[in-house]
């Protein structure tokens, strides 16, 4: 019932905002010029390129389907269409009715020898209301080494201001300070729910299928929600619809292929992407028979499909699957996402686009124990989601861009299921109860330009989230112990929990060239990772917000400067922010977390906070390019039962985070990149006393996260040759990389042992699991 | 791998091969850490068991973690250990400072509950003060017989110990395996300790499950034929079977992928005065255990 008044009182706010748009339309007599942006070479169309009438600020952008619409009063114009690595393209306009202009653009030729490596329109760093956001393109991650000749997105996103890897080589990220699950990855709008393979080595994003990775590591559009920290909006490329062409590459590991093409006609194309590691086949040469029984291996495709029925409506089909295998003789295990994404894009009119998405987002994993026939077992979980989405932009004016839609997701969860396995098995089956809920949302917000230098964005998210009964006993906790149960019918939604979210910014552009911004943006999450180690396993489920568990929260303030210099070939920003988590999850001491059907009882809730200073000076035009990137922060944490119920320090606490990462184009032939790395310590527990328990020495620890491992730096390093003349259509290369290039024992871990010989003696060992890692990857393009 | 897989939860012998897995890819170095000494707590730890014999409790004072040598004993504490009307006094060992023991023909009861009294002046400030805690002596596993035999298994060579036997008939049951060759214990550290809980075993009569991996590269756990092995099967309270597993994850130490926080185990000594808040560590518990035979012939 309260969600039903919430849900009105979203509506009259969502009237009253379109009353008040509609009325800045009223006021004079506009048309509209509507289209798309897409490259001339490939057809892709290109996200956030930008619609500029000459000798104004009047302009728009396109969105993430390369969509823009922009309306002005009768008249002529001069329009340019700019997107960086792209030439200008300049068109005289007569404008008296509402216009479709699609404009397909060329690479810049100047700079075709050159790297280019940030998309967007010249000035959005500095224009645009959105800030704490990183965007990278293909072409930047494709420059950086990689670990093992696997170039990967995670690790550059790793890279930015803010974002820090979980452990050394690990594919998890903290935002700001947040943890890990706490950050929603979109892959063609559908979650991602573990973005690892190999353990965390290397992500599921396959480069030769990305468009486009956007990171928001705060200000988050109104458009999304369910995670606290940030989001990275992934989005696969749509495929060539000019001709048939393919991209490939072999390495040491693994391999990959792409292949794409028009379908019948340029008004629909395909890209279906592949890769998958081979370092299993090489133990099939193993003399030890159970070497070569044992397999260890990832694979991942992605394929997508569009076509454009006609100027107003298109539709995308996409798929993701991945999966990891490790076998042995007596264990095994598999792991993976799958996702899909059915979207239709229908444009109601040049000022009003619209995009219909049903998607799907699964990810389980099975693990096999087979010692002997009576201890023969496993163990699976499963989460299945299937959500529906209805996104609108309607372009009233020059100055207002209104964003509103719904969202909604079934999750179905299957914690786990499993036990003893065949005829002689001693260990009983275990089902534990299937988790069932609707998350859904309503949304709006409003980009609004306010004369030529200030800009603002306003929006609100109202959200709400309700279990669904799987027919079983609901359990209520007090106090973090049972305090009794209750049935409810099979279907039925008994537990519901709702918030705003109101999401706000603000540029005032002191020149084309600086800007200061400023942003407002509350988040809640309703599924979280039962999770309590630092980088996370693929073993780890999701589990639901509920009658016991209240929806994390967290508030965040930033502000910013933003500038950029040398005809926007530099662009340096300067951010404060201020976040603070309420109900944030945790779990008490030695907690049980994997077939455990009380799992509720082994959570602790708390609160939390984080603050910092972020700089970024980048170069993103010219032979060399790359950044610079510094970040001050502290997050800190307190939680029921944990430290004494004293503050500590966050586990992705870092107080000083440096990157430098640099790309240098030497001749045609050759290129080099590099980057460098350089963090505070991860805040550990050590053990600073100990007793005797059965000849061992147990330890008493120190304060939760008192102490520090040492600082972590790490330099790595690559080199790419063209081994192809220009102008032909088959292009090949070969790329070098050293990862880790002075061979630097950053600790993964440190462990304490007690001596063999002199059993009173402890000490510490250092862990580590890469030094320098040379590599070499053929790639071809054809 | 040292000795055994067997755990309590059905996916924590894979985890345990994962992080093996990582851990063998990883490189070690030893490296000096300057961490201040924690403060001081007071250890006691001690059973009472099934068995006739000298039972005994230990009373030290925790040490900083780099400390070298063993830690201090505590002289000069009363200590008793009483059941309803059944009370037995220690006395301190003459050759070990902080050790208490029974008189040799004492025994615990299957079904009792005893309790642990130690009076002393830990904080050395002329007044004595109390600790005590509690144990109930649940009843224990009937061993019927063990077979030995070796194996093919985890890429290497392996004793299997079967245990043939019946579990008590009670709601929950929780016990630890030890293995003697010869008479001489062979998991007698807490790190080879092996405990589980029948939580998820179908059947109370167990008909030769596996219980021990010897890993016949490590001398330590190496058989021969004619060697004389024994099975040891304790029931155990949950609250020592927790307290033993939480004590061997902290001594296992933790990994970022598969491990939680590192964090104290929990004791169940407490000051009789609830003012008083000297640190206290460690564990009161009592157990029953049978036990079987069998001599190993290599096929």
């Amino acid at each position: 019932m309260e969600v039903i008044v919430k849900k009105k009182q979203f509506l009259i706010y969502l009237f009253g905002l379109l009353l008040f748009t509609s009325h800045l339309t009223a006021q004079e007599k506009r048309y509209t010029i509507s289209g798309t942006i897409s490259d001339a070479n490939d057809g892709e169309d290109l996200i956030g390129a930008g619609v500029l009438v000459k000798g104004t600020r009047i302009g728009a952008v396109t969105n993430a389907y390369g969509f823009y619409s922009l309306s002005l009063p009768a008249g002529e114009y001069t329009l340019v269409v700019s997107y960086v690595g792209y030439d200008n393209q300049e068109i005289d306009v007569r404008l008296s009715e509402d216009n479709r202009l699609n404009f397909r653009i060329h690479t810049n030729s100047k700079q075709l020898q050159e790297v280019v490596i940030t998309a967007e329109a010249a000035n959005s760093h500095v224009a645009k209301t959105e800030m704490s956001t990183e965007r990278l393109s293909v072409k930047e991650i494709k420059a950086m080494p990689a670990l093992l000749g696997e170039v990967d997105v995670i690790k550059v996103v790793q890279l930015l201001p803010g974002v820090q890897a979980t452990s050394e080589g690990s594919s998890g990220f903290s935002v700001r300070g947040g943890s890990p699950d706490q950050n929603l990855i979109l892959l063609d709008e559908a979650t991602v729910y573990s973005a690892s393979h190999l353990m965390g080595f290397f992500s599921v994003f396959n480069n030769d299928a990305i468009k486009d990775v956007t990171l928001y590591k705060g200000d988050i559009p109104a458009s999304f929600g369910g995670r606290l920290s940030s989001l990275m909006d992934i989005r696969s490329r749509d495929g060539n619809n000019q001709r048939f062409s393919g991209t490939g590459g072999i390495g040491l590991i693994a391999s990959r292929l792409t292949l794409e093409g028009p379908l019948g006609s340029e008004r629909s194309s395909f890209i279906v992407s592949g890769r998958r590691t081979y370092a299993d086949l090489f133990l099939k040469l193993s003399n030890d028979k159970d070497m070569r029984e044992t397999s260890l291996y990832f694979y991942d495709m992605n394929a997508k499909v569009n076509y454009k029925i006609d100027d107003n409506n298109r539709i995308y089909i996409a798929g993701y699957f991945g999966k990891d295998n490790f076998s042995t003789k007596f264990a095994g295990m598999n792991f993976g996402n799958k996702t899909a994404t059915i979207r239709w894009n229908h444009i109601f009119s040049p000022k009003l686009f619209s995009n219909f998405t049903v998607l799907g987002s699964f990810y389980d994993y099975y693990m096999r124990f087979d010692p002997n026939s009576q201890l023969k077992q496993d163990w699976q979980s499963k989460m299945d989601d299937y959500g529906i989405k209805a996104d609108f932009s309607w372009h009233p004016n020059t100055w207002n861009n209104l964003k509103f839609g719904y969202q909604m997701t079934y999750h179905n969860f299957m914690p786990g299921d499993g036990g003893g396995m065949g005829e002689d098995a001693i260990v009983s089956r275990i089902r534990l109860p299937r988790e069932y809920a609707m998350e859904s949302a309503l949304y709006v917000s409003n980009d609004m330009s306010l004369g030529d230098n200030l800009k603002l964005k306003y929006g609100i998210r109202f959200s709400w989230f309700q279990n669904i009964s799987n027919g079983e006993e609901v359990k209520f906790l007090e106090g973090y112990e049972m305090s009794h149960t209750k049935e409810y019918k099979k279907g039925k939604f008994y537990n519901t929990q709702h918030q705003f979210e109101p999401r706000v910014g603000l540029v005032y552009l002191l020149s084309d060239q600086h800007s200061v911004k400023g942003s407002y943006s509350r988040t809640a999450q309703y599924i979280q990772l039962a999770s309590n180690s630092s980088a996370g396993s693929p073993l780890d489920v999701w589990f639901q917000a509920s009658q016991n568990v209240k929806p994390q929260l967290s508030d965040q303030f930033a502000v910013g400067y933003f500038r950029n210099l040398m005809q926007n070939e530099y662009e340096f920003s300067a951010e404060v922010y201020y976040k603070k988590m309420k109900d944030v999850v945790d779990f008490k001491d030695h907690a049980e977390l994997i077939a455990n059907k009380d799992l509720e009882q082994e959570l602790r809730f708390g609160k939390g906070y984080s603050y910092g200073l972020e700089l970024m000076l980048r170069k993103n035009t010219g032979p060399f390019t790359g950044w610079v990137s510094y970040a001050l922060s502290k997050s800190r944490r307190r939680i029921d039962d944990i430290n004494e119920d004293e503050w500590y320090r966050s586990p992705y606490d870092k107080p000083h985070n440096l990157s430098i990462v640099g790309s240098y184009q030497l001749n045609e032939k050759w290129s080099v990149s590099g980057n460098w790395v350089y963090a505070s310590g991860s805040p550990v527990t050590y053990p600073t006393g100990r007793y005797l328990v059965e000849n061992n020495y147990v330890p008493i620890y120190s304060g939760r996260n008192e102490f520090r491992y040492p600082a972590y730096h790490r330099l790595d390093l690559s080199a790419t040759c063209q081994l192809s003349k220009p102008g032909k259509r088959f292009k090949h290369e070969l790329s070098f990389s050293l990862y880790n290039a002075y061979g630097r024992k950053n600790p993964w871990t440190i462990i304490f042992r007690q001596e063999d010989e002199q059993p009173d003696v402890s000490y510490a060992e250092r862990v580590y699991l890469f030094t320098f890692i040379p590599s070499v990857t053929w790639n071809f393009t054809f | 791998m040292k000795s055994i897989i067997y755990k309590r939860k059905i996916n924590l012998g894979l985890t345990a091969l994962l992080s093996l897995l990582l851990l063998n890819i990883a490189c070690t170095d030893r490296i000096y850490l300057e961490t201040e000494a924690a403060a001081e707590r007071l250890v006691i730890y001690g059973y009472i068991t099934t068995d006739t014999m000298q039972h005994s409790i230990r009373i030290t004072r925790s040490t900083g973690y780099f400390a070298t040598a063993k830690p201090a004993g505590i002289s000069g504490a009363l200590v008793t250990i009483s059941s309803g009307d059944t009370l037995f006094h220690l006395k301190e060992s003459a050759t070990e400072a902080g050790l208490y023991l029974t008189d040799p023909d004492v025994y615990g009861v299957e079904g009792k509950t005893y309790q642990l009294l130690v009076s002393l002046d830990y904080d050395e400030d002329g007044v004595l003060e109390e600790y005590t805690a509690t144990s109930f002596l649940p009843p224990a596993p009937q061993v019927d017989s063990i077979q030995v035999q070796a194996v093919d298994l985890f890429f290497g060579d392996y004793v299997e110990v079967l245990f043939y036997g019946t579990l008590p008939d009670i709601e929950e049951n929780y016990f630890k395996f030890h293995v003697f060759r010869n008479q001489v214990a062979l998991n007698d550290s807490l790190i080879d300790f092996s405990m589980i809980d029948d939580e998820y075993i179908e059947n109370k009569i167990l008909e030769g499950v596996s219980c021990f991996y010897l890993d016949q590269e490590e001398d330590k756990f190496l058989i021969e034929d004619g060697d004389l092995i024994t099975l040891r099967v304790d029931g155990i309270t949950k609250e020592y079977s927790e307290f033993l597993m939480n004590a061997q994850t902290e001594v296992y130490g933790s990994n970022p992928l598969f491990s939680g926080p590192p964090a104290n185990v929990e004791t169940n000594i407490r000051a009789v005065d609830p003012a008083n808040k000297n640190l206290l560590v460690g564990f009161f518990s009592a157990f029953s255990g049978t036990s079987a035979s069998t001599i190993y012939r290599e096929e």
